[in-house]
């Protein structure tokens, strides 16, 4: 039997509430963090939605000269985890050369990349050029994130677009179990970037009408911004220590599709591996999920397909569980994505409230499951399934569940 | 590690040309890698040298015109991965092979270029002018999802963006994955490609060698030269490839990673944690010392000065020291794959080869200046990057 791998501590920043607690408090209201783009200039684009941070001060959490010398991106990996490792209640220093620090991302310092190349091409250089370029690589907030909390660790950056932190919470998982470590943080972040804007844009990805996850009118995803850190420990360590134990993370299934590079498996094989792995990782059933937090990201082949998924997984079970799509409130956090709406599922599963997918209206009959759309929903959750899937057929599944 | 790790493939894509045997004998006859820059024209830089991969043949090797369509990283590291695949005699890899392996790929700076082409068109010509092919490459797990495609390998998925030790966190995962049983069998390596957008943020970063020279641990070394490639290699249980009657290069007996503690883009010049590596590496192999370090030194002053602090606090006696990058500058994410294929080789040749360029010698230690026959059991490879993080790694001649 393997040692059971809890989460004992929670930290966000997303576009509708920048702690775990106004985050929650948005979710179950159904607020949407959907608004007009401020971080870039936006007036060349024939769209202006996007999911930023609302009121984030950098100047509230770093000092003057910390600010001049930190990406965007990093300050958002920091940020959540502080809020993660208070939440715990732990004492970092006892676990010196025993801690792990996984972070996914696709993006990190692309906004210090993008001022490089700014001022490179309009021949406008100046000293800031260096801190530019040594800000962006994708390690880098993981530094800042061991420097800032003073610990001594080990890092690993996993970068799969949009399943990254979804992947680097089940490295996490991985690295307690085989006692490699014995504290992991682990999350991901993304910053909203123009280039990835850019990018969607010029991909038709994006939707000018809202985000409307598994709606027949749904038009594309909308890009959003954010960090979400969890803190995970073993059971037996978290137990000793007297910690609030919010769930056990039970599972992981990891996958590549192997078929195209865009579009998603024609009979979501890739899905069906990763959700079999993560189940049988978890030694549970399926009569054992009784929630499935979607990736969801409101594009009209990525919920067809993902349902597609669920159905062929759990056969004629599908219909009876509730699905829900937080992208649809807070849009697409990219590397963020998987675990802001993991902490979301644990949230979900302690309060026994599921929030709704909102925006949804019209069924399409290739999405015909339950999405509990608009109202949130009160129902007990014993376990529930994680999905985030990413660019390159890329697929994660994590399986959390109640503490025992 | 509970379970005994063998390599039985190697693919090479290098400055010395492609495959295996041109890098180790370019390696071992001493012949340096390193040329002026063909890329672009490096003539305007304070570094005006390289070490670039040729223009690859890709009809050779079975692949259409859309090969050569592709950002360089992913010709080399598709190329890579084909020779190892073939080389660990995967030629033809069945349903169950590919839905437990794995695909790791580690890289510093991903598909940099077509990265530059794709956000210069947005800031000059607007982003409507841009190419949305373009921005695909943009995203840093296109290199790993299409060797993915290419071999049909359903396994796991993964780009570790670690810099110069993008190799070594690569294997690093594909390790903790096999321990736990999620794939037996794992593609692991890294890559890099060379280009004007690399070299300027280079030259603007000042750590580039202004002498053109490749000199590690030169007391009058000015910096790095920056090359290109990719390194990937076959890493599965020894049971599995004892079944299958692979060819076993090396055992990997032991691997340990640790950040250092230092100031945020800046290395250790202590090498304090770097040296935590080196003996916990050792501890889990079971050492008190090894036969030869081929170590990390690139010519960064405290990369260097990090590395040579660490060999002398982990090391009572003398070790020999081997250094490929004086020889092939450094290819960022490939270079810890670059360093496991030649310690690969070195337990197989028994040879360590010279280090070039190294005139102004640190004292107190056992520099390989010429190459050296040698009774080799056992390798330590050390990978250090910009990010401050640390690998050391042991292999065992099987």
């Amino acid at each position: 039997m393997q040692k059971a791998v809890v989460a004992t501590g929670l930290g966000v920043l997303t576009p509708i509430g920048n702690n775990v607690e106004t985050f929650w408090a948005g979710l179950v209201n159904g607020r949407s963090g959907d608004q007009p783009i401020t971080s870039f200039d936006i007036s060349e684009y024939r769209m202006n939605r996007g999911c930023e941070l609302k009121g984030f001060d950098p100047k509230d959490y770093f000092t003057p000269r910390q600010i001049r010398r930190m990406d965007r991106a990093s300050m958002l990996a920091v940020v959540a985890a502080r809020e993660a490792v208070a939440d715990a209640g732990i004492d970092l220093q006892n676990y010196q050369g025993r801690i792990g620090v996984i972070l996914g991302t696709t993006l990190s310092g692309m906004i210090s990349a993008q001022e490089y190349f700014r001022k490179i091409l309009c021949d406008r250089q100046d000293r800031a050029l260096a801190t530019n370029l040594l800000e962006y690589p994708l390690y880098t907030a993981g530094t800042h994130l061991i420097d800032k909390l003073g610990i001594e660790a080990e890092q690993i950056s996993i970068s799969t677009a949009c399943s990254s932190s979804l992947h680097a919470i089940g490295v996490g998982l991985d690295l307690l179990r085989t006692k490699r470590c014995d504290l992991v943080i682990v999350g991901g972040y993304d910053p909203m970037a123009e280039l990835t804007y850019a990018g969607f844009e010029l991909l038709k990805a994006m939707s000018r009408d809202g985000i409307k996850p598994f709606d027949a009118e749904r038009k594309g995803l909308v890009l959003g911004e954010g960090a979400g850190i969890l803190i995970l420990e073993r059971q037996e360590d978290a137990q000793v220590r007297g910690a609030n134990i919010y769930a056990e993370i039970a599972g992981y299934g990891s996958s590549s599709d192997a078929f195209h590079m865009t579009a998603p498996h024609s009979e979501a094989a890739g899905i069906l591996q990763a959700m079999k792995m993560a189940m049988r990782d978890a030694e549970l059933s399926l009569e054992d999920i009784d929630y499935i937090n979607a990736h969801g990201t409101g594009t009209k082949h990525n919920d067809a397909a993902e349902t597609l998924g669920i159905k062929r997984f759990f056969g004629d079970l599908a219909y009876q569980i509730p699905i829900s799509s937080n992208k649809s409130m807070i849009g697409h956090t990219l590397g963020a994505a998987g675990s802001i709406e993991t902490i979301a599922g644990i949230i979900s599963m302690n309060k026994g409230i599921i929030p709704p997918t909102i925006n949804y209206s019209t069924l399409d009959p290739e999405c015909d499951l339950d999405y509990v759309p608009n109202v949130a929903r009160e129902q007990q959750i014993r376990a529930f399934m994680k999905n985030s899937f990413g660019f390159g057929g890329n697929n994660a599944i994590l399986i959390v569940k109640e503490v025992e | 590690m509970k379970k005994r790790y063998v390599i039985t493939g190697i693919g090479i894509v290098s400055p010395y040309g492609i495959g295996l045997e041109p890098f180790w004998q370019g390696i071992k006859g001493g012949e340096s890698a390193v040329r002026p820059i063909k890329n672009f024209d490096g003539s305007g830089y304070p570094t005006k040298v390289s070490g670039e991969v040729s223009d690859i043949p890709y009809k050779e090797y079975g692949y259409s015109f859309s090969f050569k369509r592709m950002p360089r990283i992913s010709q080399f590291s598709l190329l890579a991965s084909d020779l190892a695949l073939n080389d660990a005699g995967f030629g033809e890899l069945t349903e169950e092979d590919t839905e437990l392996m794995g695909v790791y790929l580690g890289t510093r700076n991903g598909a940099l270029e077509k990265t530059g082409i794709f956000y210069e068109k947005v800031v000059l010509e607007g982003p409507y002018r841009s190419a949305p092919l373009l921005f695909q490459e943009t995203v840093f797990n296109s290199i790993a999802a299409k060797i993915s495609l290419k071999f049909k390998i359903t396994g796991p998925s993964y780009v570790t963006p670690a810099g110069e030790t993008g190799t070594l966190a690569a294997l690093d995962l594909a390790l903790l994955q096999m321990e736990v049983g999620r794939v037996n069998r794992a593609l692991v390596g890294g890559a890099d490609e060379f280009c004007e957008v690399l070299h300027q943020g280079h030259c603007h970063l000042k750590i580039t060698a202004t002498d053109d020279l490749s000199r590690p641990f030169d007391e009058k070394r000015t910096g790095l030269i920056c090359s290109e490639g990719a390194a990937i290699i076959v890493v599965e249980e020894l049971t599995g490839a004892m079944e299958r009657g692979a060819n076993i290069y090396g055992e990997i007996i032991g691997l340990h990673t640790l950040n250092d503690q230092h100031r945020v883009a800046d290395n250790d010049p202590q090498g304090i944690n770097l040296a935590r590596c080196m003996e916990l590496a050792m501890q889990e192999a079971g050492l008190e010392k090894v036969d030869c370090l081929v170590t990390t030194a690139n010519g960064n002053r405290h990369i260097d000065q990090g590395e040579l602090a660490a060999i002398k606090e982990v090391f009572t006696s003398r070790v020999p020291i081997a250094n490929i990058k004086s020889l092939m500058g450094d290819t960022g994410g490939a270079g810890g794959g670059m360093n496991i294929a030649a310690a690969v080789m070195m337990l197989r040749d028994q040879t360590i080869p010279a280090i070039a360029n190294l005139e102004n010698i640190p004292e107190g230690y056992d520099f390989v200046l010429e190459s050296r026959t040698a009774g080799l059991e056992t390798v330590m490879v050390n990978a250090a990057g910009f990010g401050g993080n640390n690998f050391s790694l042991i292999i065992k001649k099987y």
